[in-house]
């Protein structure tokens, strides 16, 4: 059995159509959760989910051997998953929470706040919930910096990569989504007494 | 948890902590379930005729594996089913299918291939990149390295893979590995040898992809049969005419720098008609006194024209360099471009709306022309092919007005995208970007912003700044500075607090933003501000006095470290440090030519190795090129036609900084380009 996605690559380099349930059973659980999170609907998360399975099957499977080899499965995978919801999304196939109450704060102020940094980010589980549900608050760019890196465990240098944008727009965007997540929960938390 | 065992090793203690949230995020059991059983229904085809069934199956996933499956029979009289294939709406049907078509034995036509590199979706470009690699001829060759400024990084890495695995494959090593032992004619030896260095040039056009600029020359022995891309015509003879002219401009120039040594040392106040006296730095209150060396010592040199172009309308409106310096494209009543040292091989790019372009520039990596006015238009830069018009969308109800709807258009670094800019009454004002490959509309950005102030320049956006990777772009609308993204396609910033009616100039690398508040006021603010935080660097009072159509027309070095203004009543360009605010130099202009009076100058012009500023001035009737430490006149030309208001419309430095060309014309005519050696 395989623990690496080395292993697992080595596999699907190997033979696509005898070890894909593999990639299958090692990818759902994080690639549903980011989608989840991402969309904010079970539904979607697992349609889209299942899209992806699809279509990296049949991508991988007219891959050369070499050239699977060169791939990471994790933000491969994470790209194609977000073309099909933003896809869904310009489709307005999706429901997506209404952005207009974040989109008034003044992003810019944000990044310098200690409180925005994300190394400072240790919550309970309470907290890790409401966090889960003011993501889906986020604009897009803050929400999948949060989602990909504090939820999905993607680097820094990978999700720049996956989203094609330079580190330091990537630290940006995660550290004012941080930022307003802070905001936000200090409102609910507020707005609950 | 198996989610846990990718995740970063720095954020071990996080991850227990998520690990509960995630458990209550748990996939549900039909996903798995679901993708297995259609994984395994795709399995059930067997027979020809039942894949040639599956191809117009409702499920988007059997399609592609009937695709799959009859890509494997190989028989070539699958080729017309899979074409119709190409055509299917899921992006993994025609993904699959321009793969299968890869094949050697289908012998597919490579215009199929080409229209696959213009699909809208990646995957299917990344696929048609693939089924060229198996290809192993000249011509897939050639579209492969087309596919490496496409503009998703997938399809650029699945390119550099497949030139490199076709680098090693037999096919062209073998070729050549034979070559010292075979008896080959030579001919054949350096076509094979030149194919080889092809593939170094892709290597080159790779690492330009990636940043660099080094592009390995071809020994002139050997570059006697280039490849020529599909579809164009042959290559012009360009170099050895430009080589010619170099050496002959070397040998003008060593002449003229003679006899100007000779002046200054041998012969003091040869010529004091022309130039009797310095002028002084500056005599106008507030200036700050000139602390680098004054322009007293003026030194004209008489301009070495290397090429004339004369126009047989009225007015060159645009002219521009190509990124090899080697052509000049340019406007006139048609699009055209020619050698820049001859004016041999011309290329007329035709007109594809009428109203035509205005302005022309090369993309920088000298595969496209594009032209703007009315409406934006594209071409091949070598074959002179027209590829389409790019056209924002235009306000319900208006039509388009000729010559009075502008757009702009502003290249990304890497070619990969075009930006194209409106601000008037038909088009919806915004920026819309563009892939030049597909002629999609990619992103835009529709601005509607009430101006309170006059508008600079009558645009309701400063110029748009692209940067250096070309993922995102930036540009100042209402005293904002809004910097988007064209992957996400969206806002990714925005920064308060800037003027709304100033007018803004980006510095070359894009991190600070010059100001010159309110056209209308006198003595007007110059500032610098970071155009990441917001933060005002520097507050630089200026002398200017008249109206901005005069006045303040500001450039940056290449370097960024010194900013350059037009003071078109004071007659003087005042220089200033850019990290200090600090006045360098004021360099005076008005004693060239005959006239005087406040008149319109044009933007002051860096040579690209920051050491030389060139401009042209309507009322003093003359081209100047500035020394920029010393203050002195390198060159000036007062031979040009002024009338009417005709003139110089610019003054272009090619990249080397060893020629300039003007473009020129009016109301009245002629209107001409002229290419110059400084």
């Amino acid at each position: 059995m395989y623990r690496q996605s080395d292993d697992l690559i080595q596999l699907l380099a190997l033979d696509v159509k005898q070890h894909f349930k593999l990639l299958v059973l090692r990818y759902q659980q994080p690639l549903y959760a980011f989608l989840l999170r991402q969309s904010g609907h079970p539904q979607d998360a697992e349609d889209i989910a299942q899209e992806t399975f699809m279509q990296a099957y049949y991508a991988l499977v007219d891959y050369p051997a070499e050239r699977i080899q060169t791939l990471a499965l994790q933000p491969w995978l994470y790209r194609i998953a977000l073309n099909i919801f933003y896809k869904r999304l310009r489709a307005k196939r999706l429901q997506l929470i209404s952005l207009e109450k974040s989109e008034e704060i003044d992003y810019t102020q944000l990044a310098d706040e200690p409180a925005s940094q994300p190394d400072l980010i240790a919550e309970d589980q309470e907290t890790l919930r409401e966090w889960a549900k003011l993501l889906l608050t986020l604009p897009f760019p803050y929400r999948e910096a949060v989602n990909l890196y504090y939820f999905a465990g993607l680097s820094y240098r990978e999700i720049a990569e996956l989203l094609e944008q330079p580190m330091g727009t990537v630290k940006s965007n995660l550290h004012r989504g941080i930022g307003l997540l802070r905001k936000a929960l200090t409102t609910t938390r507020l707005e609950g007494k | 948890m198996d989610a846990m065992n990718h995740r970063r090793p720095d954020v071990s203690q996080e991850d227990q902590r998520f690990q509960g949230w995630i458990e209550e995020l748990a996939a549900p059991p039909s996903l798995a379930a679901h993708i297995f059983a259609r994984l395994e229904a795709t399995t059930q085809l067997r027979s020809k005729d039942a894949l040639l069934n599956a191809l117009h199956d409702p499920d988007w996933t059997v399609r592609t594996a009937a695709v799959q499956e009859l890509a494997r029979l190989g028989e070539p009289a699958l080729l017309e089913p899979l074409q119709t294939a190409l055509h299917d709406e899921h992006t993994s049907v025609r993904a699959a299918s321009i793969y299968a078509l890869g094949q050697p034995a289908f012998n597919a036509p490579l215009s199929l291939f080409a229209h696959a590199l213009q699909d809208p979706e990646w995957q299917v470009r990344e696929k048609a990149v693939l089924a060229l690699a198996r290809q192993h001829t000249r011509q897939a060759l050639e579209l492969l390295q087309s596919a490496l400024y496409d503009p998703h990084p997938a399809v650029r890495d699945t390119t550099t893979y497949a030139l490199q695995s076709s680098m090693t494959t037999p096919s062209i090593e073998q070729e050549v590995a034979e070559i010292s032992t075979s008896s080959l004619p030579r001919n054949l030896i350096k076509n094979l040898y030149h194919r080889l260095l092809q593939t170094d040039k892709k290597k080159a056009y790779q690492q330009r992809v990636q940043g660099e600029m080094h592009m390995p020359k071809i020994p002139e022995s050997y570059a006697t049969t280039p490849m020529e891309p599909i579809n164009t015509p042959p290559r012009r003879p360009k170099r050895r005419n430009f080589t010619s002219a170099i050496a002959l401009a070397i040998i003008v120039v060593l002449v003229v720098v003679w006899a100007v040594v000779l002046q200054l040392h041998v012969l003091p106040g040869a010529n004091p008609a022309v130039h009797p006296t310095a002028t002084p730095a500056s005599t106008k209150p507030g200036i700050t006194p000139t602390p680098s060396p004054s322009p007293a010592a003026i030194t004209h040199k008489t301009a070495d024209i290397v090429h004339t172009y004369n126009s047989q309308f009225r007015d060159v409106f645009s002219a521009a360099w190509s990124p090899d310096d080697q052509r000049i494209v340019m406007v006139d009543n048609a699009v055209k471009s020619w050698d820049a040292t001859t004016g041999q091989n011309p290329i007329t790019y035709p007109e594809q709306m009428e109203g035509g372009a205005t302005a022309v520039t090369y993309s920088p990596d000298g595969r496209f022309i594009s032209g703007t006015g009315t409406y934006a238009e594209l071409w091949n830069a070598t074959s002179g092919q027209a590829l389409g018009t790019l056209t924002p969308p235009i306000q319900p109800g208006k039509t388009l007005a000729l010559y009075k709807d502008f757009v702009n258009a502003t290249w990304s670094p890497d070619s990969s995208l075009i930006a194209i800019s409106t601000s008037s009454t038909g088009y919806q004002t915004g920026i819309y970007v563009y892939s030049p490959q597909t002629r999609q509309l990619v992103l835009s950005i529709p601005i509607s912003i009430t101006f309170t102030a006059p508008m600079p320049y009558g645009s309701a956006f400063s110029d748009i700044k692209w940067s250096t990777d070309s993922k995102s772009l930036m540009f100042e609308t209402g005293g904002k500075i809004l910097v988007y993204s064209v992957v996400t396609k969206s806002l990714v910033s925005q920064i308060s607090g800037l003027s709304a009616g100033s007018a803004f100039t980006w510095s070359p690398d894009g991190t600070k933003i010059a100001e010159l508040e309110n056209c209308g006021s006198t003595q007007p603010i110059l500032s610098i501000w970071d155009s990441h935080t917001g933060n005002r660097l520097l507050h630089i009072p200026t002398s200017f006095q008249a109206p901005c159509v005069y006045t303040g027309i500001i450039a940056w070095s290449p370097d960024g470290s010194k900013i350059a203004a037009i003071d078109g009543c004071d007659l003087t360009m005042p220089i200033w440090d850019s990290y200090t605010g600090k006045l360098l130099t004021r360099i005076t202009y008005g004693n060239l030519g005959q006239g005087k009076g406040c008149g319109g100058t044009s933007a002051p012009t860096w040579s690209p190795d920051g050491k030389s500023i060139a401009i042209a001035t309507l009322m003093e009737q003359a081209v100047a090129v500035v020394h920029v430490d010393t203050g002195k006149v390198l060159l000036e030309d007062t031979q040009q036609v002024w009338n009417g208001g005709n003139g110089v419309h610019a003054v272009l430095w090619s990249h080397d900084s060893k020629m300039i060309a003007t473009n020129s014309g009016g109301e009245n005519g002629p209107g001409k380009v002229q290419v110059w050696v400084p």
